[in-house]
């Protein structure tokens, strides 16, 4: 499969702003990522992996983040010089983020069903209009089905029942597979997985897992899945990121990087791993 | 959601009973010479102290505090030493005037409060933000009663726009005692305007202090939610700002707002005395200054009480206006 | 047994706390308004006028260099009595603040950490005094008593109490299951103990935010009950009572009572750009 890559961040560089200081935090990070590919970035807390990831969405707030250096291409197209309008093709539309703690994720006061209507109704949208060129009951209804189809496809039971529910009233495993609906509700090609599912019991993250694994292989989303976790990361990825103090220190086939290890640091991390019979 | 109000109302009860008896307490430990100054300088001792017999002033506290009571169930709150009158009717009169006045003032600084403390907390740290709080910065430390003599200085007595005193010369036909609302009521046109120019120098004097409040909670509260995940996730969904500020953040940050606002209404009563005085305006807090001069136990006592339960009625709405925005509670109930 | 105050602070806040302007406008203001109230013997250009010197042929002047806030009817110089009402303000804001923590934060300390019926009893007698607006209750206490500058300051502190009561309960309920309170429960440190020794000092800083925050609110009370004849009582040249006497002059002659009404605004404006300075460095919310 010699396509174009979907994905390319290239010597990305990220300075952060303390002060008058300026601390370099990412450092000439290099990563690609190809149609329907499932590529998985590992590394410990502070490495730099989730900075990475926000920031192919634009999510960092700049000041006091800056972008000291490289490109992060999406479709050819350098993301780092969106503008507003750029975004709203992009964001919830091209590419979307599954975040790690689904709790905080979900809005407190609004039921599942309003938030899941708001991103089907008002994605990529300049105003959310209420009263004049609002969304007419034909949208709504579209909207709706749209919700309980994602919400099946995600194996939740009583998708109609849950519309109604508030993220407390859920479990956390429940509330992690609405977050990944609501991801992608629009279809996105890329979708970003944020260390999903570290909050809940191994079980339940271990079907989150699967599910994603599935989305890849059945409706053809690339992925991009993020994670600290080296026994998950063995299991995820056709190929494989390691990253450490914002630089990615060994890349390659996922079985190349856990069975042959070239980098010192990836040799210790794995060695760190308990041995489980 | 029945349940949940009958509760509140049902633990109010030991409080409201406390508070009757703490003011009956405090104005029963001073007496002071009330009863002679009613009577006037020509009084003879026998014809005080036959008076305070007929008061009950001599019976034994307890005793006084159950009779106290038992009147208020029949809307008896004492003889007024001034008027002669019971004191409940003499706070019928005059406790619409500070009502409307102290309404109107709340809505003018949720109006402009609310929306400069969103913007504020958007603009977080701009040029438009810092005006914004220094401003509002001065407007809390403002004396409500100051402001009130010089707004009536410059623009009543010096640009002569606004009339200096009083509630309003136009007849209002009186149903609820609000003459903008009775006057809409009525149809009266000329007397909608009579009334409004009257009452919108007070209310702002009386507003500006309670809408900076407004706004600096207002502000917290949103830049509080800015750091929240779901305002994260929400952008990356691709969802427009006006959704997300005014919408997804401000619904979250209310709770908090409505919490400045029960407690500021407290403020803004209190020092809706100070501004009608200024005014000329009608209301309780000319009868309760009159009180206090001639030394009208039973006014003051009666005054108070009402506020303070006027107060608890206003802390009781706004526990109840919790449970329509936060779900966690309207659910538990 | 060393009280263990957990650490929050950093050597750079101090630096930062004077680096904000505001902060530092506010702590200029306090100082000079502290200055001018020490010292108002020396710099007032006409001290005579405060302790009542009358002088008919001076009175009612517009604001001049010799008079830079003009004169009142009695002839005195408004521009030192404004200076010596510093001294009513102050000792207002100072005196009510010490007399409602000492009561308040006791009963807040006790409230919260021996729990249970103490609890309820106190929290419930907060919760009386707070359902009145403090102003109403300080002009109900006021009335009753005969109005003076030292009945003014037992009305307001009548009120103020409650306040701290149930923001040091609140804080003693978070740090109660803290481990090195259970530690030193194991030891076996009396309860007392324990209540002003080691909770007592976490909470310090909340205390701090919020008394420097109100030090302006009381005096805005007072100057309110000056105002209404509930305070210090003419001639004393308390700015609330200023007010009130410059009133009776309006239009004419403005000055009398917009100046001392503009130090009250200052004064409290001070206090306040202080108190949110205290609370950036500390990092506390008294909501």
């Amino acid at each position: 499969m010699t396509t174009e890559n979907l994905l390319e961040i290239k010597n990305l560089s990220i300075s952060f702003k303390n002060g008058p200081e300026e601390v370099p935090t990412l450092h000439n990070i290099n990563i690609s990522l190809k149609p329907g590919e499932l590529v998985t970035i590992v590394g410990e807390s502070g490495s730099g992996k989730t900075i990475t990831v926000r920031s192919i969405l634009g999510l960092l707030k700049t000041p006091p983040t800056l972008y000291t250096g490289g490109s992060i291409l999406y479709k050819g197209k350098d993301l780092l010089k969106n503008k507003k309008k750029d975004w709203r093709e992009i964001r919830g539309k091209e590419i979307s983020m599954v975040f790690q703690d689904p709790m905080t994720a979900l809005n407190p006061v609004f039921t599942i069903g309003e938030q899941m209507l708001n991103v089907y109704l008002y994605q990529g949208k300049k105003r959310a209009r209420r009263w004049f060129g609002k969304p007419s009951n034909e949208e709504k209804k579209a909207a709706r089905e749209r919700a309980i189809e994602l919400l099946h496809k995600m194996s939740l039971p009583d998708p109609e029942g849950l519309l109604e529910r508030y993220p407390f009233e859920l479990s956390g495993g429940m509330r992690q597979r609405i977050v990944i609906a609501l991801a992608l509700i629009h279809t996105p090609k890329l979708l970003i997985a944020d260390e999903p599912g570290t909050a809940l019991d191994v079980t339940v993250q271990n079907s989150i897992n699967k599910e994603l694994q599935r989305l890849v292989k059945e409706e053809g989303i690339s992925m991009l899945y993020i994670t600290h976790n080296l026994g998950v990361a063995k299991e995820m990825g056709e190929r494989t990121y390691v990253m450490q103090y914002g630089k990615v220190v060994e890349e390659g086939n996922t079985e190349d990087v856990f069975l042959r290890p070239k980098e010192t640091y990836t040799k210790n991390l794995l060695a760190a791993l308990p041995k489980l019979v | 959601m029945g349940r949940f109000i009958g509760k509140r109302i049902l633990g109010l009860i030991p409080t409201i009973l406390g508070l009757i008896l703490l003011i009956f307490l405090l104005s029963r430990i001073m007496p002071g010479d009330s009863v002679r100054l009613a009577l006037g300088p020509e009084a003879t001792q026998e014809q005080i102290v036959a008076m305070e017999n007929q008061l009950g002033l001599h019976d034994p506290l307890p005793v006084q505090f159950f009779n106290y009571i038992k009147g208020l169930f029949v809307g008896d709150m004492g003889l007024s030493l001034r008027s002669g009158r019971n004191v409940w009717l003499d706070i019928k009169d005059t406790f619409p005037a500070t009502f409307e006045l102290s309404l109107v003032s709340m809505i003018i600084s949720v109006a402009v409060g609310i929306p400069l403390g969103i913007y504020s907390a958007v603009k977080n740290n701009k040029i438009s933000d810092h005006i914004i709080r220094i401003v509002s910065l001065s407007g809390i430390a403002l004396p409500r009663f100051w402001l009130a003599i010089l707004l009536q200085l410059i623009f009543s007595y010096w640009l002569g726009i606004f009339p200096v005193i009083g509630r309003g010369n136009v007849a209002v036909e009186s149903i609820t005692g609000l003459r903008l609302l009775d006057s809409l009521l009525t149809g009266n046109f000329a007397g909608f305007t009579d009334s409004f120019i009257h009452i919108l120098l007070p209310a702002i004097a009386l507003s500006i202090a309670t809408a900076a409040q407004i706004i600096r909670m207002t502000r917290t509260n949103m830049i509080d939610q800015m750091n929240k995940d779901y305002v994260l996730a929400a952008e990356s969904y691709g969802l427009p700002e006006n959704l997300v500020y005014q919408r997804y953040m401000l619904k979250n940050a209310f709770i908090s707002v409505l919490t400045t606002v029960g407690m500021q209404f407290g403020s803004l009563i209190g020092n809706a005395f100070l501004v009608e005085a200024v005014f000329g305006w009608p209301g309780m807090a000319q009868y309760a200054i009159q009180g206090i001069l001639y030394k009208d136990y039973n006014a003051i006592i009666g005054v108070t009480l009402v506020i303070g339960l006027f107060f608890v009625l206003i802390n009781v709405i706004v526990d109840l206006l919790y449970g329509f925005f936060d779900p966690k509670i309207k659910l538990d109930a | 047994m060393e009280a263990n105050v957990k650490e929050r602070k950093a050597p750079g806040k101090i630096r930062k706390l004077l680096k904000n302007k505001l902060t530092l406008v506010g702590l200029i203001i306090v100082a000079l308004v502290v200055f001018a109230a020490i010292f108002a013997d020396f710099i007032a250009p006409h001290p005579s006028d405060v302790t009542g010197s009358i002088d008919f042929s001076l009175m009612n002047q517009l604001p001049s260099s010799q008079y830079i806030f003009g004169t009142d009817e009695a002839g005195r110089d408004i521009f030192s009595r404004v200076l010596f009402g510093a001294r009513y303000s102050l000792i207002m804001g100072v005196v009510v603040l010490t007399v409602a923590i000492g009561i308040g934060v006791p009963l807040g300390l006790i409230a919260g950490f021996w729990g249970g019926k103490v609890n309820s009893v106190i929290m419930r007698l907060t919760d009386i005094f707070l359902s009145i607006p403090s102003i109403i209750l300080a002009m109900a206490v006021a009335a009753i008593m005969e109005p003076s500058l030292f009945n003014s300051m037992v009305a307001i502190s009548f009120g103020w109490w409650p306040w701290f009561t149930r923001l040091v309960q609140a804080e003693t309920l978070k740090i109660k299951n803290e481990q090195f309170i259970l530690a030193s429960e194991g030891i076996g440190a009396s309860k007392w103990r324990i209540a002003f020794i080691e909770i007592l000092p976490n909470c310090l800083s909340t205390i701090i935010v919020k008394a420097s925050t109100d030090i302006g609110f009381v005096i805005l009370t007072g100057a309110s009950l000056g105002f209404l004849g509930l305070g210090a009582q003419p001639p004393a040249p308390e700015w609330g009572t200023m007010v009130a006497e410059g009133r009776v002059y309006l239009p004419t002659m403005w000055w009398q009572t917009t100046f001392p009404g503009l130090a009250i605004l200052v004064t409290v404006l001070g206090f306040n750009l202080l108190g949110d300075g205290l609370r950036d460095f500390f990092d506390v919310r008294v909501d």
